[in-house]
């Protein structure tokens, strides 16, 4: 007599449990493909803007017969100066609404700008130049790592 | 005598706690089912806005090597640098400290609107480009606004479908429909008999005929076939309204803007799409 409510008792918890894991379920998977739209949203303006950021700034003028690709490529032959680094540095920054970043090709690091927070490393664009002069191979691959003012 | 009440009430009790418990299954069922129909309509939703969003980021991507802004030398296309001089003819330009949708500049620009070939189909985009180094503290930035229209899908035109569906339930043979418009006649010319004596030079007779005339076409088809019609020709097209609002639309991306001079200053190109399907 005394075991006369558990059976309802345990359908109703058990009705229950598998209301809620109902819910949940619908909510996680509609959450979870809502963020995957969103994801790959962001993942397709971010290259778009990386690689328009790397494109733009290779395309600088420096002055009127010096582009940006060109301070770069011939750097070992020009050689590449502080006044240099300063133009790309303030183009960049206006841009891209940099923070900070770092260009680099396979082998090393050409020029880098300090964050307040660490090394740049949030986004990243990419491309091949030609390099005139060099013995070793006529394309060089530069990454622009860079991180954005958070706002 | 007791035992037998209880008896009696026993079946009472336990059909009011069935009937508490199936209301409770009930309400757990519409509320899961409910929640269930909103959030595959946000699914929905979602799916489409990403679609809109996706697609101002493409326009923004075409427009940076479209012939008609882009600097040219030797005759290719440097894709991401924007001549001055085409954009002065493919813009209007202005100066703004911030453009809000009630600004004298999107004001200005919408008034004199530049429609380009090509954007995505049933869709308004608004295109803005900022030179970023071409700015005063009181005047604001020198900006660029131009519209782009695009082609608009006339087989879904809803006045063609509304038209086409009122001919379709146009009833010639019918007696009843004969009537209503002999009745819509006699109100119409019995309407405009009495304005045609008021109003000097028509007269009662010809103020009669052409109200009798507009009482037979407004009176010519039947009022729940107007409402239906209207209904079912309301386009697929036009179920739907989504704006970009993030990325493309309010982030932009980054451009070169190429003076006469030769100098290229850092610029940014906004573009935002305003779809309905």
């Amino acid at each position: 007599m005394a075991m006369k409510g558990f059976l309802p008792l345990t359908l109703t918890l058990l009705s229950i449990i598998a209301t809620a894991t109902m819910i949940a379920t619908i909510l996680l998977v509609s959450l979870f493909f809502e963020y995957h739209l969103h994801i790959n949203l962001k993942f397709e303006y971010d290259k778009s803007y990386s690689d328009l950021l790397m494109l733009s700034f290779l395309r600088l003028q420096y002055n009127s017969t010096y582009p940006g690709y060109k301070v770069l490529a011939e750097r070992d032959v020009n050689g590449f100066t502080q006044e240099m680094k300063d133009f790309l540095k303030k183009k960049v920054e206006l841009l891209g609404d940099v923070e900070c970043f770092r260009i680099a090709n396979s082998s090393m690091i050409i020029f880098s700008t300090s964050c307040s927070s660490g090394e740049p490393y949030e986004y990243t664009g990419g491309a091949f130049i030609f390099k005139p002069y060099n013995p070793d191979s006529l394309v060089e691959e530069f990454t622009l790592t860079y991180n954005k003012v958070k706002r | 005598m007791k035992l037998v009440r209880k008896k009696q009430n026993k079946g009472a009790i336990f059909t009011i706690s069935s009937v508490l418990e199936a209301l409770f299954s009930v309400g757990i069922l519409g509320i899961g089912f409910w929640f269930f129909l909103t959030k595959i309509v946000d699914i929905h939703v979602a799916t489409l806005t990403a679609d809109n969003e996706r697609h101002a980021m493409n326009l923004a991507n075409v427009l940076l090597s479209y012939e008609g802004l882009v600097y040219e030398k030797d005759g290719k296309l440097q894709r991401g640098v924007l001549d001055v001089r085409k954009l002065d003819e493919f813009a209007y330009g202005g100066r703004s400290q911030q453009l809000e949708p009630n600004s004298s500049l999107v004001k200005d620009a919408f008034r004199n609107y530049k429609k380009i070939t090509f954007s995505y189909p049933n869709s308004i985009s608004y295109i803005t480009i900022t030179d970023l180094e071409n700015c005063t503290e009181q005047e604001g930035c020198k900006v660029w606004v131009a519209t782009a229209v695009g082609p608009v899908n006339f087989d879904e035109n809803f006045v063609k479908k509304f038209i086409d569906c009122l001919v379709e339930h146009l009833e010639l043979t019918s007696v009843q429909a004969w009537s209503r418009r002999l009745e819509g006649c006699a109100v119409g010319a019995g309407f405009g008999a009495f304005i045609g004596s008021i109003v000097p030079g028509i007269g009662t007779g010809l103020g009669a005929a052409i109200g009798c005339g507009i009482g037979l076409l407004t009176s010519f088809f039947d009022p729940h076939d107007i409402a239906t019609c209207g209904v079912n020709s309301i386009p697929e097209s036009v179920k739907y309204f989504f704006m970009s609002r993030s990325f493309a639309a309010a982030q932009g991306l980054p451009v070169l803007i190429r003076l006469p001079d030769g100098t290229t200053h850092a610029g940014r190109i906004m573009v935002g799409v305003i779809e309905w399907r």
